[in-house]
């Protein structure tokens, strides 16, 4: 097989040695607003699927070079516009005006065209593409800054800089998702299929979505309704050949003719894998099954607009059988038992242990326009309910744990416009209600919540320069109910407080750009904080909770400097982020004795730590169609008194891609990537079962091409993961206790745009 | 038919709801199943007579308060006759036997023993219907004096309980104490 991809890869470079001599063609233009006719400048302009770009000057102009002749996708964004894409065919040097919708406060339209500095990064569609996963955790590892913690492959969970679950806030569909997010082996609910663009933010603007996003915010926005007339439709077909996963997705999307202001769409995404392997191995009980739906109907006129959201995900996610383990004995017996002793065929069946998730959420947006700005409104029930089957529990028998999650939530925002001509404002209030109820074993207490707040988001705009600020407040009150020696007690806190973050952009000239941001921002203890008490199966240790805890506190300082050169950019983004009183767990000797053994015991604490790093980002054109892409990111956690490392911190990480395209109408587009994961070192105070993980390189292929056929588009990618099928193990998945983590595998997607 | 898409697509989805309520949790303590109790009783063989009792005693379950009683074995060299009491005494008005429970489901279940004690001999006393052993009862001989611990493992092995002499590796641990141990 790899000999063939070679002959492959040899084939199509040597086609394109002979086209390159005409690659020397200029494309040059202006871009104007398309209300007042004015040039604007620091738009971006670039060649979808090619690394060249360009930002245009005072006069709005911009111009590319070393195009050869061809069908390209011209990009062009600017804040405050709408993104514009416009195709050309390039036969000799053109000029182009291109004019661009300029909105200065449409919300959801501020959050696609901010600039690249807005947001910690974009997963662009295209990865979504050519990715066959279907966990949004791994998808948006692409992004520098951002590792999974993970349960294997079937449980990932995002983290960003170091900080993850309860410091992270998904907004799904203008929702603000909640779920049992507090569990290091609980995974996001989201289906990748049913979301049009995921966007995290690191600055100031992460504050307009509550005060808990001390790490960032995932932005998940729905596909957007069609826009003309008509039906159409997306089919995704996945097959992965580790664990023989097969995945199938379809999408109808149509607004209809007679009366077009209405439109729905209608979804449905079905995946299956079984027994995934190592390098060598087989891992038992790793397969999952998911059946995922949506619905969303839409009404707009010229008054206001409606939509009408359901989603509902359903998965059931195997836990490697050999990883659910009773107590100490037991752990250090599963480290130490050779893995060649687990079973090694494949198989589909899942069984027990075994996490079963629902998770339905319905929303209603409005957007109402008034003569100055819309007003939008977002009112929302979710749902989710988390099942966990222990292993020496028959599925039959029910869960050992269920946890149900019920939480309302209703939101407002009013861009108000324009205040004495400098400052933009955008005033915004959200309450939500939720009450979580526990059946089975006690891990968290049954509890309700309410927490309402409210936000001023200011932008102050100049030739060279931007300023936001979001200043918000927030209240978190809460009522635990709890039985302590059988007697049935309640608990009530409130939290409150107040988060302001601040960030600049200064645009020195066309190659230059820098941002500075600060944020200080807070989030209550979470529940399992503050109460649990028991024996987490999982893991094997005994976590307790603490009741003295405070809100933790983050002051951070972020700093990006981008460089655009023609030809490559580059981005450094080091970083601080202060807490006076980080939540930790704390290794607490001796170890709790129960009859069933001794179990290593933790107990929630708070100390001064200390965030740092950077990442570093480029991408450059490496001629002759080839261009390429490094990226670097580390990060440090210490506790201040004692020096020590905070566990869990992802190792530094290089990635380097090459891609090269050939230069046909629908190009072929071929790349390699690399990837190596350091060793942890930094383990100073961490009393871990085994030592942490040796360093790794892994490298993954990937082909893909578009093909129009009639009127229907095919999306064709092909690859393979972890190709030279490295044996390693990683230092954020908790499986590196006992088995390796996952070999080669081969995948294919083809993906329909009818 | 496209009209008809979208009153399908509603009934498709029903409101997931949950029948609990949040201001009427269920009392964990009451609900679970608990061993509290492990009494280990060693009858002298040679008089059939003595029979020495050590106790293990945590009536609040794992976590919580720390055990109430974690006897010392103390013995002198000699053959012992081995049997296990083992209880839920959670709730003082409901006493249940677990061990009557272990016995049901023999084929599920298997104690194992370990000791550092020198010159130390252990046997099963009991099997399951398909003859592997179980360990509710056991021989035991010590030889010589010593300082130490003797370590009782009881594994759930619900599907999978491999033939004799076992495997402590296979299942879940319902009973690990290791009690210290003196013979003199």
């Amino acid at each position: 097989m790899q000999k063939i991809l070679f002959a492959l890869l040899f084939i199509f470079i040597g086609g394109e040695n002979m086209a390159q001599n005409a690659c020397k063609l200029i494309v040059s233009g202006k871009i104007v607003d398309n209300h007042d006719g004015e040039t604007l400048q620091f738009a971006s302009v670039g060649i979808k699927g090619k690394s060249i770009g360009a930002v245009t000057n005072e006069q709005g102009e911009f111009i590319l070079k070393g195009l050869c002749p061809g069908e390209y996708v011209i990009q062009v964004s600017h804040i405050g516009c709408e993104p514009l894409w416009e195709k050309i065919n390039l036969k000799k040097d053109t000029n182009l005006i291109l004019t661009l919708e300029h909105h200065l406060f449409e919300l959801e339209i501020l959050d696609v065209t901010a600039t690249k500095s807005d947001r910690f990064g974009e997963l662009y569609s295209q990865n979504i593409n050519q990715k066959t996963s279907n966990s949004i955790g791994e998808l948006l590892t692409e992004i520098p800054g951002i590792t999974t913690i993970a349960s294997g492959n079937t449980i990932q969970k995002p983290v960003i800089r170091g900080l993850h679950s309860d410091r992270l806030l998904i907004q799904n569909g203008g929702v603000s998702q909640k779920s049992q997010q507090w569990g290091l082996d609980h995974a996001p609910e989201l289906d990748p299929f049913f979301s049009g663009k995921t966007n995290v933010y690191k600055d100031a603007k992460k504050l307009k979505y509550g005060a808990g996003a001390i790490g960032g915010v995932l932005v998940v926005e729905p596909t957007d309704f069609k826009d003309s007339t008509g039906i159409g439709g997306i089919v995704n077909t996945t097959f992965n050949s580790n664990g023989n996963a097969v995945g199938l997705s379809a999408f109808i999307n149509q607004r209809f003719k007679k009366h077009n202001q209405f439109s729905y769409q209608l979804g449905v995404s079905t995946s299956k894998s079984g027994n995934l392997k190592t390098s060598n191995y087989f891992l038992d009980n790793t397969g999952q099954e998911m059946l995922n739906l949506t619905w969303r109907v839409g009404y707009t006129d010229d008054n206001f607009s409606l939509d009408l959201r359901y989603v509902l995900i359903n998965q059931n996610l195997g836990i490697f059988s050999g990883s659910h383990i009773g107590n100490l004995t037991d752990l250090e017996r599963a480290i130490k038992s050779d893995s060649l002793n687990y079973p090694t065929q494949f198989s589909y069946d899942l069984n027990s242990p075994v996490q079963k998730i629902n998770n339905e959420i319905i929303s209603l947006r409005a957007k109402i326009n008034t003569a100055q700005n819309p007003i939008t409104l977002n009112f929302s029930r979710q749902y989710d309910r988390r099942r966990e089957f222990d292993r020496e529990r028959k599925i039959e028998d029910g869960p050992a744990l269920q946890l149900d999650l019920l939480t309302y939530s209703s939101q407002v925002s009013y861009p108000v416009g324009l205040w004495s001509n400098l400052i933009e404002m955008e005033l915004g209030a959200a309450i939500s209600q939720s009450q979580n109820i526990f059946d089975g074993l006690f891990f968290i207490p049954n509890y309700e919540q309410v927490n309402p707040g409210a936000f001023i988001f200011l932008t102050h705009r100049s030739p060279k320069s931007k300023t936001s600020s979001t200043f918000r407040y927030d209240q978190n009150i809460r009522r635990v109910y709890i039985y302590e020696d059988n007697i049935l007690n309640q608990y009530d806190n409130t939290y409150s407080g107040i988060s302001a973050g601040i960030s600049y952009t200064r645009y020195f000239n066309e190659v230059i750009k820098s941002e500075l941001g600060i944020t200080s921002t807070y989030r209550p203890p979470s529940v399992n904080e503050l109460f649990s008490d028991g024996v987490h199966h999982g893991s094997a240790q005994v976590e307790k909770g603490n009741r003295e805890l405070t809100k933790e506190k983050s002051v951070s300082l972020d700093f990006e400097t981008v460089l655009n050169f023609s030809g490559a950019s580059v981005s450094v983004s080091p970083y601080l982020n202060y807490f006076p009183n980080y939540i930790y767990l704390q290794p607490v000797k001796p170890a709790t004795l129960t009859i069933r053994g001794a179990f290593p015991s933790f107990e929630y604490r708070q100390a001064e730590v200390l965030f740092r790093g950077f990442e570093l980002s480029t991408n450059y054109d490496l001629g002759n169609s080839f261009s390429g892409q490094s990226n670097f990111a580390m990060v440090r956690a210490n506790i201040r008194e004692s020096g020590n490392n905070l566990p869990l911190i992802p190792a530094d990480n290089f990635g380097q891609t090459i891609q090269y395209s050939t230069n046909s109408e629908s190009p072929w587009i071929f790349s390699v990537k690399g990837n190596y994961t350091f060793q942890q070192t930094r383990t100073a105070g961490i009393d871990d079962y085994v030592a942490t993980p040796e360093a790794y390189f892994l490298m993954g292929l990937n082909i893909n091409k578009e093909v129009k056929l009639m009127d229907t588009k095919f999306y064709l990618s092909a690859g393979a993961d972890n190709i030279l099928n490295t044996k390693y193990r990683n230092y954020l998945n908790r499986y590196r206790y006992f088995v390796d983590d996952l070999g080669r595998s081969w995948y294919v997607k083809v993906k329909i745009d009818l | 038919m496209k009209a008809y898409i979208i009153p399908f697509a509603l009934i498709l989805s029903g409101c997931l709801g949950t029948g609990n309520e949040v201001v009427k949790p269920k009392n964990p303590g009451n609900e679970e199943e608990l061993i509290t109790t492990v009494t280990l009783k060693f009858v002298d063989k040679a008089t059939g007579l003595d029979t020495m009792k050590f106790t293990y005693f945590d009536p609040d379950g794992d976590g919580g308060n720390p055990p109430l009683s974690f006897d010392t074995i103390l013995l002198k060299p000699g053959n012992y006759s081995l049997i296990l009491e083992i209880l839920d005494e959670s709730n003082a008005n409901e006493i249940e036997n677990i061990g009557d429970e272990i016995l049901e489901e023999a084929h599920e279940h298997q104690f194992f023993f370990e000791s550092d004690i020198p010159g130390v001999a252990v046997g099963y006393d009991d099997a399951d219907k398909n003859g592997n052993p179980l360990g509710l009862k056991s021989d035991w001989s010590f030889t010589k004096s010593g300082q130490g611990f003797v370590k009782v493992t009881l594994k759930h092995q619900p599907d999978n309980k491999p033939s004799a002499p076992g495997d402590i590796n296979v299942g879940a641990t319902d009973i690990e104490l290791s009690f210290p141990t003196s013979i003199k």
